[in-house]
């Protein structure tokens, strides 16, 4: 046992140092440091869902029930991409209008309704009273155990009880550090270090238990469970139940839609982030928490069960465990644990009740009721003030008179079906525009309602409180529920409330309709990306005069003149004396909702304003705008890309034309390279000859013989050039006509014979078959003179020969060949020799004649003919020309080639 | 196998002159025109040819086409300046690349003179007159 002298002081030295941490927090941030402004606080402050629940619960639900205490962590956990993306979502919505609680979201989305944000904010209340008074119960508890008398705090006079103290504490701390702030919609950045801190206690004070009992206490967690398996009750405990699939996921959806719409999440997550880049830290930080300080609870129960007495509470066992083996310290150490979980949960609960309460409830009657005298500002604040201490004793009274009956998960649990009937309405209308006022009301009031029915009046009954016939009706009908869907009752009441509210939803969204502001707030919050200005539309004449008293009466002066400052940076100037430009009419309304909720702020600025009724037509017109210009852009955008695409095209034209140009460039370069080589000897001889009167008779007539053969070279290799150039450009037709291809080939070797016999060359023709193509003859025996004149020019043998021959090589194609036995040419040089202006050269490097054009000329005719030219040489062995021409064109008329190049 | 032809007649010290062409009508011209302005003359068909005479015979001045088969008039003129025994020797181009950065390109391997095809055979005379 530890003295109750100890116990207080060390609470309220932790109380100081919470105290403190906060203060000097605040502090800093008014200085404007961002202490706050970090990832790990943000990601740390989201355990606030770990409460007193999950310290002593979590392990008295598994002493007594196995495993399924983990659905609870489990649920956010798997679901956690989903809670990314949904809550980013939803905090682009708070930003943009300033929504200051989960009522002021239901509210705001539903056309600012007035009565839905009373609505949620009476629920709200209703489902999370209990829920917090279980957390002081958790308090009072822990601390009669550690000074060892019976618990039975409802007895004691609350004069005695601990509780009742730091009750009183907590309303204190809340109200310094959760109401300073005029504007809800701000950062709490003291409120938000002290819940980040407690997180990190209560998980430090878990471990260390679980450390304990499994290190210390046992050999290692294998060595629990290896006891625990000896006994029954423990084996059966810890095994997965077969049937219980529809049962478990239901759990895991209850407890992720309770991680969204649990008023003290909603304000961790939504209304208190500062960063949306926070969130990145936050999707692996906030699983690995809860993963963390869910290892030890198997263990510590087991342990429990194993060695404390059996009339002790399992959910007591995190401190009764270290009190039997008389570790005082890390019981003290575990209750300071225990007491960070209930009192972050409550201070952070009660916060953001207190904000529904002011914003919501009262304040839409006190905007309506007001006259010129009533200071806004300080009603707030008394009304705030007056919350909380409420909120607060109602708890305390809940706790002191029937808390008692309850287990810690039952409450909560109940709880969390209770908060998630706010799903399908603030789910479904965050995405879908048709989602409306009388839906949203109707289907929360049934869901409500079957949640009171199912879960809140058995418990009720449970406690005596009703007529013994109605307990006993309510609990025949609770079992025949559970039975007939086969899960628990509070995943059967889940599932059914869920169901029929989300049916009802849709079903009321569709058959009733929208009214103009309904409309506006629709698109406004499906849509939030598109809208970065305050308003869409917005009809009216006011003063800007009065827009800045109404703004000073609520927020005070520092702040309003900060907000003008802003404006008139942002979107212009701020004339008091002059009328409102109808920009400012929606951004006072933000800001004004930022302090006192959208409903009450619609109601401030419509009483100052002379505003004309804004009809459908008008928000309709500006709705359709808005898609008409997003269609806009997706043109815009595909137009961009076939542009892009077109540019691509034409660079790639572009890229050919030059390297076709090159070539051009190149091949005019080479032919005047060419031509100036024969004007040089013409120009030179002529210059001798002139020079020279006195030469010899010989030497004059080879001179001037060459000068006639360079001329002739010259004259050669225009007209080549050009007939070069006509064929490659496809100006030239073919002139087919039918021609004996044996008349052919003897006419072409008559036309050389007589340079094959001044070289002692003999040419011979072999069988030729006798048959008539449709081809052009001139060009045809331009191309075997050509070959032959090559064979013969290049031979360097005395008595070589020089042979002709033709095939028909099947039913498809006719060849010609010219063979001869000369020097051959070497095979790194036989694909160059059908290339312009290439030239092998003869044995003795002497250049010969020829312009280099004749093979590139015959290339180009044969192709033209549809067929192909082949080389097969040897050096020192002779060269073997083929022509190979297809004989179906040459039989039916024109090859593709030709067609396409006429 | 180098083809080197001496000139007959003419007295000792006359100069020697290298004439460098794969256009058998040009060397033809030039050796007509230099051996009648009294130098004694050697022909070369490609640029190994004109290696090997400059190597064996004491050359005075060159004259050198540029587009030759295996090795080129560039390349030729550029041995000849970077070996300390040829360096003296006078090069002159003769070629059918008229362009800007081939002439520079001509000069760059340290030729002394560079004339464009068609020439008159007039300024070549001068040109090798000029140099020695």
């Amino acid at each position: 046992m530890i003295s109750e002298i100890s116990i207080i002081s060390i609470i309220l030295l932790y109380l100081v140092v919470l105290f403190t941490i906060a203060w000097w927090v605040d502090k800093n941030s008014e200085r404007g440091s961002r202490i706050v402004n970090n990832p790990w606080i943000y990601a740390l402050s989201l355990a606030v869902y770990c409460t007193a629940w999950t310290f002593y619960g979590s392990v008295g639900r598994a002493a007594t029930s196995g495993i399924d205490f983990i659905t609870t962590f489990l649920g956010p956990s798997l679901f956690i991409p989903l809670w990314y993306w949904l809550t980013r979502k939803m905090i682009g919505v708070c930003n943009q209008y300033g929504i200051s609680s989960l009522a002021d979201y239901v509210s705001s989305r539903y056309g600012k309704s007035v009565f839905l944000g009373v609505f949620v904010t009476i629920f709200s209340v209703v489902a999370v009273l209990p829920y917090i008074a279980i957390q002081l119960k958790a308090i009072g508890t822990g601390y009669s155990i550690l000074i060892s008398e019976p618990v039975t705090g409802t007895s004691k006079l609350f004069l005695n009880d601990s509780s009742f103290y730091v009750t009183g504490i907590l309303a204190v701390f809340i109200m310094l550090f959760g109401t300073r702030n005029i504007e809800t919609s701000k950062s709490h950045n003291g409120l938000i270090s002290v819940i980040a801190t407690e997180s990190v206690i209560k998980l430090v004070a878990f471990v260390a238990v679980g450390v304990f009992v499994s290190f210390f206490l046992y050999d290692g967690i294998g060595d629990i469970f290896s006891k625990a398996s000896d006994s029954d009750e423990l084996r059966s405990l810890f095994t997965m139940p077969e049937d219980q699939l529809g049962n478990w996921f239901w759990m895991l959806v209850l407890a992720f839609l309770a991680v969204l719409f649990l008023p003290r999440q909603f304000q961790m997550a939504v209304l208190e982030n500062t960063s949306e880049k926070h969130l990145n830290r936050a999707i692996w930080v906030f699983p690995l928490y809860m993963l963390v300080i869910n290892l030890f609870v198997i263990p510590i129960a087991m342990a429990g069960k194993l060695s404390v007495s059996s009339m002790i509470d399992p959910d007591t066992y995190v401190l009764s465990i270290p009190l039997q083996f008389e570790q005082n310290g890390l019981a003290l150490l575990a209750y300071i644990g225990g007491f960070s979980a209930s009192t972050s949960m409550i201070m952070v609960s009660v916060y953001a009740l207190t904000n529904m309460i002011s914003n919501n409830l009262v304040m839409p009657f006190v905007a309506k009721l007001k006259d010129e005298t009533t200071s806004i500002s300080s009603l707030l604040i008394i009304t705030r003030r007056l919350a909380v201490v409420g909120l607060l004793f109602l708890s305390y009274l809940y706790f002191r008179l029937v808390a008692d009956n309850f287990s810690l998960v039952s409450i909560g649990l109940i709880s969390f079906v209770g908060v998630s009937q706010f799903a399908p309405s603030i789910l479904i209308g965050t995405y879908w525009k048709m989602g409306n006022k009388i839906a949203a009301i109707s289907s929360m009031s049934v869901g409500f309602f079957l949640w009171f029915c199912l879960l809140v009046l058995p418990n009720i009954a449970q406690v005596g409180l009703l007529p013994s016939n109605l307990s006993l009706w309510l609990e025949d009908n609770n079992s025949l529920i559970s039975e007939s869907l086969g899960m628990s009752i509070i995943a059967a009441s889940f599932f059914l409330s869920l169901l029929i509210n989300s049916l009802v939803y849709i079903a009321v969204s569709l058959l009733t309709k929208q009214n103009a502001l309904e409309l506006k707030q629709a698109e406004l919050f499906v849509n939030v990306d598109e809208y970065h200005q305050s308003g869409i539309v917005w009809k009216g004449t006011a003063l800007a005069g009065d827009l800045t008293s109404l703004m000073e009466n609520v927020l005070g002066e520092t702040r309003t003149n900060q907000a003008i400052v802003y404006y008139t940076h942002k979107y212009g100037d701020w004339n008091k004396s002059e009328i409102a430009d109808p920009q400012m009419v929606p951004y006072v309304e933000k800001i004004l909702a930022g302090a006192v909720g959208s409903a009450s702020a619609r109601i401030l600025v419509s009483s100052i304003v002379k505003e004309d009724d804004l009809s459908l037509e008008d928000i309709i017109s500006v709705v359709k705008e808005s898609q008409e210009l997003l269609e806009l852009n997706k043109k815009l955008k595909s137009q961009s890309e076939k542009l892009e695409l077109t540019t691509k095209d034409l660079t790639k034209a572009n890229d050919q034309l030059r390297a076709m140009d090159k070539e051009k460039d190149s091949f005019i370069s080479t032919v005047t390279h060419e031509l100036r080589t024969p004007l040089t000897s013409i120009r030179s001889f002529a210059e001798i000859l002139y020079d020279n009167p006195d030469l010899e008779e010989n030497e004059k007539t080879n001179f001037l013989e060459i000068i006639v053969r360079e001329t002739e070279r010259m004259s050669r290799l225009i007209s080549q050039v050009l007939d070069l150039e006509k064929l490659a450009s496809g100006v030239i037709k073919l002139n087919r006509l039918q021609v004996s291809i044996r008349t052919l080939i003897i006419e072409a070797v008559d036309d050389v014979r007589q340079l094959a016999i001044e070289k002692n060359l003999e040419i011979k023709i072999q069988s030729i078959p006798d048959v008539e193509l449709e081809l052009d003859r001139d060009r045809i025996t331009q191309v075997l003179i050509n070959l032959l004149s090559n064979a013969i020019k290049y031979h360097d043998k005395g008595d070589g020969w020089i042979e002709v021959s033709c095939d028909l090589d099947d039913s498809n194609s006719i060849s010609i060949r010219v063979t001869d036995n000369g020097p051959g040419i070497d095979v790194q040089y036989q694909e160059m020799i059908f290339q312009k202006f290439y030239q092998v050269k003869k044995k003795d490097n002497i250049k010969n004649t020829g312009t280099g054009l004749g093979l590139a000329i015959t290339k180009s005719i044969v192709e033209l003919h549809g067929g192909e030219i082949k080389v097969k040489s040897e050096l020192g062995k002779g060269t073997e020309m083929a022509i190979l021409l297809p004989l179906k064109e040459l039989i039916d008329g024109k090859s593709e080639k030709e067609q396409w190049g006429a | 196998m180098v083809k080197v032809k001496k000139s007959n007649g003419e007295p000792e010290p006359n100069p020697n002159i290298l004439i460098v062409d794969d256009e058998p009508n040009i060397l033809l011209s030039l050796e007509f025109l230099m051996k009648k302005n009294g130098y004694n003359v050697f022909v070369g068909r490609d640029g190994q040819e004109a290696i090997d005479t400059i190597s064996s015979e004491k050359i005075d001045l060159v004259i050198l086409d540029i587009m030759m088969p295996e090795v080129d008039g560039l390349e030729v003129c550029k041995r000849l300046k970077s070996n300390p025994e040829t360096e003296s020797i006078k090069v002159i181009f003769l070629s059918a690349k008229i362009k800007e950065e081939e002439i520079e390109a001509g000069y760059q391997v340290g030729a002394d003179a560079y004339i464009t095809k068609p020439y008159s055979t007039r300024d070549i005379v001068k040109k090798v007159k000029e140099l020695l």
